[in-house]
């Protein structure tokens, strides 16, 4: 298969992008998938989740923006068979405010990742909760956009915000780059709100583009304290069913036609 | 609590409206469509503009040419030979001026650089009548 690039964002923080992007990886992997997963957050909650402490202090993210290493000397394989871990660590905020003003910086990523992937399925981006250089950075990488988001007005209207990111990063960066989908979090679908939220999105965005919602789950927020994903943490879980169920439709959405086919002459 | 009013407030249709997409489906069209078009005008103006900027130095290389002719007419063979060295950096094959520093590099004793000019000039004009007579003329000099 054709590898494919995910991201999972939002502007707005807590929506749960990189309990998304985490076990959506080990789920990949799972159905035999190779997966890469490119954690873009100063914070390094993926890292954190998927890694192991020592993993903070590999190359990673930090040193391939900065040509301090290659690709291949910053990713390394975590302990899930089929998904391998480009780490993020502190340093990337020193990236962000180095980088911010500089012209064309948002293109030093795809630049990097443009070579040959074919060992990975999936490349999956998980940047900071933010419209900065780094999201803008991954959405300049990906060519499909999952917009995880909790089902409440404040992240409706992060939402819209987001679409407009795209659109732009579409314009301007990467005609490539499509909204492949909304992803609900923290879903309770008998909620009066929940229930309007995805009517407006199927209205406004399209019925494909509502995946299927993750549910409310304390076993979700304890596994990254263990280092652990859904799956090797609570297995019998509703959160790893969610998981399961989102995974196996993102693997058969299947690549998506660019938004703009190249013209032949 | 209203139960006839939405739970959400605003609905996601007035939040993109507020965002300037009118229809989700063919706002990343409008916007790659309006990058497009603003490129284009952007090239346009840079076209222009490397046009003029062209246009401009051609017209200081042929002034160096004409002051060149200018110098060599009142007999300033210095200037006129360095005027035409450097014309001909910007147009290395033209004869006129190869021509003419052959006369500036002959006034200034300079025979054997002259003729070597006007056999270069031979060689690419093989009937250029003023390369060969002032050729001939150097060669009964020397």
């Amino acid at each position: 298969m054709m590898t494919r690039y995910l991201v999972f964002a939002n502007r707005k923080g807590g929506c749960g992008k990189t309990t998304t992007a985490v076990n959506v990886a080990h789920g990949l992997a799972m159905k035999g998938r190779k997966v890469l997963l490119i954690d873009l957050d100063s914070q390094a909650h993926a890292t954190i989740s998927i890694g192991k402490p020592s993993d903070l202090k590999h190359p990673g993210i930090f040193h391939l923006l900065k040509e301090e290493a290659a690709l291949k000397n910053v990713i390394i394989q975590t302990h899930i068979e089929g998904v391998s871990l480009i780490p993020s660590s502190r340093e990337l905020l020193k990236f962000e405010s180095e980088f911010s003003s500089q012209r064309g910086s948002e293109t030093l990523l795809s630049k990097k990742l443009s070579g040959d992937m074919s060992a990975f399925d999936y490349l999956i981006f998980d940047p900071p909760p933010t419209a900065g250089l780094l999201t803008i950075s991954s959405l300049t990488a990906a060519r499909e956009v999952y917009i995880p988001m909790q089902m409440h007005f404040l992240n409706l209207e992060g939402l819209a915000e987001m679409i407009r990111l795209i659109y732009t990063v579409s314009a301007e960066q990467n005609p490539n780059l499509r909204l492949a989908g909304v992803i609900p979090t923290f879903f309770n679908k008998n909620t009066r709100i929940a229930k309007e939220i995805t009517e407006d999105i199927i209205k406004h965005l399209g019925e494909d583009k509502l995946f299927p919602g993750i549910r409310m789950n304390i076993s979700l927020t304890e596994a990254p304290g263990h280092g652990k994903t859904i799956f090797e943490y609570a297995p019998g879980s509703t959160g790893a069913s969610d998981y399961m169920d989102l995974t196996k439709k993102i693997d058969t959405a299947g690549w998506m036609k660019p938004a703009f086919a190249e013209l032949t002459h | 609590m209203d139960e006839d009013k939405p739970a959400v407030g605003t609905r996601l249709g007035e939040l993109l409206l507020q965002k300037g997409i009118e229809n989700a489906e063919i706002a990343p069209y409008e916007a790659r469509i309006k990058y497009l078009v603003q490129e284009i005008r952007i090239s346009e103006q840079e076209k222009e503009f490397l046009e003029q900027e062209l246009s401009r130095q051609r017209e200081l290389v042929q002034n160096l040419f004409e002051r060149a002719v200018w110098e060599l007419k009142k007999e300033n063979y210095i200037d006129a030979m360095g005027i035409l060295q450097a014309f001909l950096l910007h147009e290395p094959e033209n004869t006129k001026a190869m021509i003419n520093l052959a006369v500036a590099y002959s006034e200034l004793g300079y025979h054997d650089r002259a003729v070597k000019l006007l056999q270069d000039v031979t060689a690419q004009e093989p009937d250029n009548g003023i390369a060969k007579r002032n050729l001939a003329i150097l060669n009964e000099t020397i």
